[in-house]
């Protein structure tokens, strides 16, 4: 009862909170950012947090996802919503091609395949012409909804929330399913759950479509929020955030995910009048949380309760 | 002859993948982890001879010497500091913290010494040399021979010293090293250290052909992965065919379909190897226990 109590709240003042700061489109925007990188960090949480499947090229999904639905619109001009689920759908195949290597090796390997896979998606990208090479794609169209065009920066901070929205029931409610449970038998021991009767390779191959999916979807949301993508926005630097959001909220926690996501997104403002790199904050942040508190931000109310 | 040459120079940039795939395997084979970091250590530690070179005005072997020093202890200190405390507990969390460490080490050098590409002298001149009809500069044949002895020496110290056994029963058998007598926490360090100092001086080689940079050292540490793979992971005559392996094979590539997706091409060999042969060229067959 006192959980349900908390997402309702959590719910009010995400749809109360931007309405503060109208005629302060910097922070809305900020907002904005965080929930579209939540997606993303919910799907990579259910790769790493819950199936144990270290992969070190999440942004490179995001990027694929970015950068289909963008050609879409503008250059087959195709609607908005298609290009957003064709954007999934395609990020999704390219999970399938990472997802095989995953069959044959575990643990670092994976980490190996995909750290190459999300630097040479990036080599890619820039060197191919259609997608604008390292100069990237400029004046992206803002989302467009059954004949709505959704310009302004409310507008898009809602969009965003309702497919947040949509990602946490969805995952959600698959973590707490029997595929929920499978997955989380394949991080805890392979051969035992392959011994149980859990066909591993399928399972394995799965989250990897879900999780390249949500990351897909959130991809499309940040190229039209933003308006301009580039090859490097979705290279190493961004996978090695994702794992930091997710490492500092909670690993294998939805609302963990949210928490780090927004803390990742908003931390970087604070260092923007310092020639300090906030990489360098995420970093000792992800060493301090592994070494003292592995579970997370997110459980950190729990120690004080313990405590009492 | 165009063949020929382009396998002279592939032999130059196989042996620094040699050299960086070595330290990486290295710290797996003896403290089983996969150093995310091994490259912007080297990276770090590269800018140190930079620092020394152009604000203290030391001679270049000078600071070279002080940062070998440097990146010895600062492996050691990672090791002691960061990893040995959570050690007992994950091994997925060592493998993270390295990450975090890769994080720092990059933004800091992002915020020391800005983003601007900076000039690296070589060690030696470039002057070319005439052998046949290839051609190759004093440097680069300066570098692979260095690289070959630095190989061959850590090899001798691994097949005979004292410390080089006890690193090899460490690797074996860390309890029954541990009932002989040997501290495999102090095997641990020294292996970290001598670990940072083949990637510094991967770093040195290679910094006068890239330019100085924060990011100068992920492709190659991409690449020393690659090697690895190649050569198994877990053996080191492995890791320098592999590394010398991939030298070659990317230069052909380059020089006969194109110069732009050398990443590619080591993304496509480490799933190609793993698929068909995980254990490598030359790596022993994994046995899992439940």
């Amino acid at each position: 009862m006192k959980g349900k109590n908390l997402v309702i709240i959590s719910l009010i003042i995400a749809i109360l909170f931007p309405l503060f700061f109208l005629n302060k489109s910097f922070i809305i925007y900020l907002l904005t950012l965080a929930l579209i990188y939540a997606i993303g960090a919910i799907s990579f949480n259910l790769l790493l947090g819950i199936a144990g499947q270290l992969s070190l090229g999440h942004a490179a999904f995001m990027g694929i996802g970015a950068y289909t639905s963008t050609l879409l619109v503008m250059k087959l001009n195709l609607p908005f919503l298609p290009s957003l689920i064709i954007a999934g759908i395609v990020s999704s195949l390219f999970g399938i091609l990472i997802g095989f290597p995953s069959l044959r090796v575990t643990g670092f390997y994976l980490a190996l395949v995909t750290m190459a896979f999300g630097i040479a998606i990036t080599q890619i990208i820039g060197y191919l012409s259609f997608t604008g090479g390292y100069h990237g794609i400029k004046e992206i169209p803002p989302p467009e909804i059954f004949g709505l065009t959704l310009s302004s920066d409310l507008s898009k901070y809602y969009l965003a929330l309702i497919f947040l929205i949509v990602t946490i029931i969805l995952l959600t409610n698959l973590i707490n399913s029997k595929t929920g449970r499978a997955l989380k038998s394949l991080r805890e021991n392979e051969i035992l759950a392959s011994s149980l009767g859990i066909n591993v390779s399928y399972y394995k191959i799965l989250v990897f479509v879900i999780s390249a999916f949500f990351a897909g979807i959130s991809g499309s949301l940040y190229a039209h929020t933003v308006s301009y993508i580039s090859p490097n926005d979705f290279g190493l630097g961004a996978s090695l955030n994702f794992l930091a959001m997710i490492v500092i909220g909670g690993l294998g926690s939805v609302p963990g995910s949210i928490l780090g996501a927004i803390f990742i997104t908003i931390v970087p403002v604070f260092f923007a009048r310092t020639s300090f790199s906030p990489y360098v904050f995420n970093g000792i942040m992800i060493i301090l949380i592994m070494m003292l508190l592995p579970q997370g931000l997110i459980y950190l109310p729990n120690l004080f309760k313990k405590k009492a | 002859m165009f063949f020929l040459q382009n396998v002279v120079s592939g032999l130059f940039w196989g042996s620094i993948y040699a050299l960086a795939a070595l330290g990486i395997v290295l710290v797996f084979i003896t403290s089983g982890v996969v150093n995310f970091a091994h490259g912007e250590m080297a990276m770090f530690s590269t800018f140190i001879v930079y620092t020394l070179l152009t604000y203290l005005k030391l001679p270049l072997y000078l600071s070279i010497i002080i940062s070998i020093g440097f990146a010895f202890l600062f492996g050691m200190a990672i090791e002691r500091g960061l990893l040995r405390p959570v050690r007992e507990k994950t091994h997925a969390g060592m493998m993270i913290i390295t990450l975090g460490v890769l994080m720092v080490l990059n933004g800091l050098a992002t915020t020391i010494w800005g983003t601007q590409e900076k000039l690296f002298p070589p060690i030696v001149n470039r002057e070319p040399i005439f052998l046949g009809s290839v051609v190759i500069d004093k440097y680069s044949l300066f570098v692979f021979i260095i690289s070959i002895a630095i190989i061959v020496g850590l090899f001798l110290f691994l097949k005979f010293s004292i410390h080089g056994i006890a690193m090899r029963a460490t690797v074996q058998d860390e309890f029954a090293s541990r009932l002989m007598g040997i501290r495999i926490g102090t095997v641990l360090s020294f292996t970290w250290g001598f670990s940072a100092v083949l990637g510094l001086l991967a770093g040195v080689f290679v910094a006068p052909n890239l330019y100085l940079h924060s990011n100068m050292m992920q492709e190659i540490q991409i690449k020393a992965f690659t090697a690895a793979v190649l050569g198994g992971f877990t053996s080191i005559p492995g890791a320098i065919v592999g590394g010398l392996l991939l030298g070659v094979l990317e230069n052909l590539i380059a020089a006969y379909i194109t110069t732009k997706l050398k990443v590619t091409l080591s993304l496509i060999i480490i799933i190609v190897i793993l698929l068909i042969r995980p254990h490598g060229l030359m790596g022993r067959k994994e046995v899992k226990r439940v």
